[in-house]
């Protein structure tokens, strides 16, 4: 009996032979994964190398995003271009995690061939790889486009490097007088254009929700008019005109109605205007000031700005309308919130101290978080994919475009430009695709 | 010299008296100087009684030689002589004679006196043969008693000795019963106490096998969290997280299979987290961890060729 219950221990101490050990990891460093992006080879004629060097395109953008960190390429210990030329051990010796290889090749007249490669370091395998026709204008859209690839492809998250963002920028032009200008620009801030120029004042753009219309505030004939502007043609059409303000379009996610901030009746509250229609109905109507309305990305409901409370804080009201519900209850001053793409998050300015910041709200954890260190932070808008803010800060008495990983781990300012920039608003997804 | 003696047998036996006459002289010569008187000196002596019937015949037979003799000394002058000579050697002879008779008698007295002691000596030996035999036989009736005694004494000695053999051999039996049993005891105990040694051993190898089973699991156990420990060291130490996802609830399980040597032969997620980035963070982390610590214990090894590692950050 005894021998028998010696023999079950021993079974039993045996059986987790065959029940799998499981070892729990609870702790690791939280940080942007290592990535090594070689520098594409160029296999044309060496005088003539492309105007741009795609790898480093490619490396800029996923620093930016806060989830990369590239490894720096004096440090490589060997800078393969082809499949055949890669030693997985030249990278496992800097505990780089993956690997971005590829060249550039003359493909007819003005055309070029871009093959890039994605390889798994650690499991010593090609995890992806293209191969893309492109044109000297468009190799930067390309190397945002394999920087979009390889995004998606190690985050599961599709990439934003592919987008544009929109700003406002002024000019100092002579004595008094400033040139303002609407323009868009690569989400790294090349290959800046203008669609709109003005001696008055550019407010609040807003990319429709397919990217491919701008809803402005122009003060053009010193009267603030909300106009809607095709961001390819040019084409455009003044949508509002009321007495007083004409403010702070939004698109609806269905891209059919504008909200925004009309004082037609005294005090400024939303509306909601059915674009096609071009028909009113007031959302807010409140004695306060109601302003910089923002959808919802579910369309059934809309945050905005509002002093009802004595200060400027964010509050929320159904698309149908009804009493508006106090979302920010951080801080003294918040304002000009919009939603994360996901609708989990909210970003907004807020005031911490006297300085105006970029903060972030968790709506289901209520976790606030300032996410700059500007004096005069101000217009933050998600990127499509959520993975960053942009927003305009003032440095040196002049505004620049600045981006911050939603994480707040990696704050940048954009390369950037002359005059005074505001206002930056990053396009959705459809702005690229369209422009294809 | 025969045929002269045939021819003159008158000569013949005058020659052959004269020759014995001569023979006597010269053995009677002393005798016949000195006359010596008989002692005794009457023929009737010679006539005295007869012994036997052979003397009386020699008497006889001497008679008849006298008658004889006297006829014959008639016959022949100087046989006078001669008988006288006879006679007086008669005499002799008869003196001789009657000494040898004395001495006859003397002999035959000491014969008789001979005898008598003899007879005396005889019926004293018959006496003492007699009282030999009485106390032969009184021995020998004793020495039958004794014997009985001692047959009775042998037979009770016997009888003794047949009963103290019994008794003995009872004894010995009962001894040997008493033994037999004591040895059968002895053996039973010998046997229940080997059994209970027996037992004891076996219970003492199983609490050893037990002990040393424990021992060893004891021993696998610590070597096992150590390296485990390790391992979880070693992978947490490549491993990093993608920002933002350590508040996210985030959890991925994957499989791994090790080399003897710890080496990463394969990783699969098992149950992923639903978060591409996080899930890659961790086949990286254990690819990175490449390779892992492995036990020194070949009992252990086999454990460690599957693990799987739920990586969940937490605080």
């Amino acid at each position: 009996m005894k021998r028998l219950f010696i023999l079950f221990l021993l079974v039993g101490s045996m059986l987790p032979a065959h029940a799998t050990l499981t070892i729990e990891i609870t702790q690791g460093l939280e940080g942007a994964l290592p990535i090594a992006v070689v520098p594409f080879a160029w296999r044309g004629d060496a005088s003539k190398p492309p105007a741009h060097e795609v790898g480093s395109v490619v490396s800029a953008d996923l620093q930016r995003s806060g989830r990369f960190k590239p490894l720096p390429v004096n440090e490589m210990l060997s800078r393969p271009s082809r499949g055949d030329d890669v030693d997985f051990r030249d990278w496992r010796a800097l505990n780089v995690e993956n690997l971005v290889i590829g060249e550039v090749s003359p493909n007819g007249p003005g055309g070029y061939l871009v093959k890039f490669f994605l390889y798994d370091v650690f499991r010593g395998e090609q995890i992806t790889g293209y191969s893309m026709p492109t044109t000297a204008r468009d190799l930067r859209a390309t190397a945002h486009h394999i920087a979009d690839i390889v995004y998606e492809t190690l985050t599961g998250q599709p990439g934003a490097f592919a987008t544009r963002i929109a700003y406002v920028t002024s000019v100092r032009t002579g004595q008094d007088k400033e040139r303002i200008e609407l323009r868009i620009a690569d989400a790294d801030g090349y290959n800046p254009q203008t669609i709109v120029s003005s001696d008055e004042p550019i407010m609040s753009p807003a990319w429709s929700p397919d990217g491919r219309k701008l809803a402005y505030v122009s003060f053009e004939n010193a009267q603030p008019s909300v106009w809607v502007q095709e961001v390819f043609t040019g084409n455009r059409q003044k949508l509002t005109s009321f007495k007083g303000i004409n403010g702070a379009p939004a698109w609806s996610p269905d891209g059919r109605y504008l909200a925004l901030t009309l004082s037609k009746d005294g005090n400024p509250d939303i509306f909601v205007m059915d674009v096609a229609r071009r028909s009113l109905r007031p959302l807010t109507r409140h004695w306060a000031i109601d302003t910089e309305p923002a959808w919802a990305p579910d369309g059934k409901s809309l945050v905005f700005t509002s002093d009802r409370g004595g200060q400027p804080q964010i509050y929320r009201v159904p698309v149908s309308g009804g009493p508006a519900t106090r979302v920010s209850f951080e801080g003294e001053y918040n304002a000009r919130a919009s939603f994360s793409p996901n609708g989990r998050m909210l970003t907004m300015v807020t005031r911490v101290g006297g300085q105006y910041r970029i903060a972030t709200l968790d709506l289901q954890t209520r976790d606030f978080r300032v996410m700059s260190t500007g004096r005069l932070d101000e217009s933050p808008s998600f990127a499509p994919n959520g993975a960053m803010l942009i927003y305009a800060s003032q440095i040196n008495g002049r505004g620049v475009l600045a981006a911050v990983s939603t994480d707040g781990r990696v704050q940048q300012r954009l390369r950037l430009q002359q005059g005074d920039v505001r206002e930056p608003v990053w396009s959705p997804y459809h702005h690229q695709e369209r422009n294809r | 010299m025969l045929a002269v003696f045939r021819r003159n047998p008158a000569a013949l036996v005058l020659a052959i008296l004269l020759h014995v006459a001569l023979g006597v002289f010269l053995i009677l010569e002393i005798e016949w100087r000195d006359e010596v008187k008989p002692i005794g000196g009457d023929v009737q002596v010679v006539q005295a009684q007869l012994v036997d019937q052979r003397k009386l015949e020699a008497e006889q037979e001497k008679l008849k030689a006298e008658e004889r003799a006297k006829v014959e000394a008639a016959a022949a002058a100087k046989r006078a002589e001669e008988e006288k000579l006879e006679a007086l050697k008669k005499r002799r002879a008869e003196e001789k004679r009657k000494l040898a008779e004395l001495e006859e008698q003397r002999k035959q007295r000491e014969k008789e006196a001979a005898r008598k002691k003899a007879e005396e000596k005889k019926r004293v030996e018959a006496e003492k043969r007699r009282i030999a035999e009485q106390k032969r036989k009184e021995e020998e009736k004793k020495r039958q008693a004794e014997l009985a005694a001692k047959r009775e004494a042998e037979e009770k000695k016997r009888k003794e000795a047949e009963a103290a053999r019994k008794k003995a051999e009872a004894e010995a039996k009962a001894k040997a019963e008493k033994e037999r049993i004591a040895r059968e005891k002895a053996e039973a105990e010998r046997k229940r106490k080997a059994a209970a040694e027996a037992k004891a051993k076996a219970d003492r190898e199983a609490r050893e096998a037990e002990l040393a089973a424990q021992f060893q699991a004891e021993q696998d156990a610590s070597e096992k969290a150590l390296v485990v420990s390790r391992i979880r060291a070693k992978v947490e130490r490549n491993w990093l997280k993608p920002p933002g996802t350590g508040e996210q609830g985030l959890r991925c399980t994957v499989r791994v299979r090790l080399g003897s040597s710890g080496s990463v032969l394969l990783v699969n997620v098992v149950k992923s987290s639903g978060n591409i980035s996080f899930d890659r963070s961790v086949e990286a982390a254990v690819r990175k961890a490449d390779p892992l610590p492995m036990p020194t214990s070949q009992r252990l090894l086999a454990q460690f060729r599957e693990i799987e590692f739920v990586f969940e950050p937490g605080n």
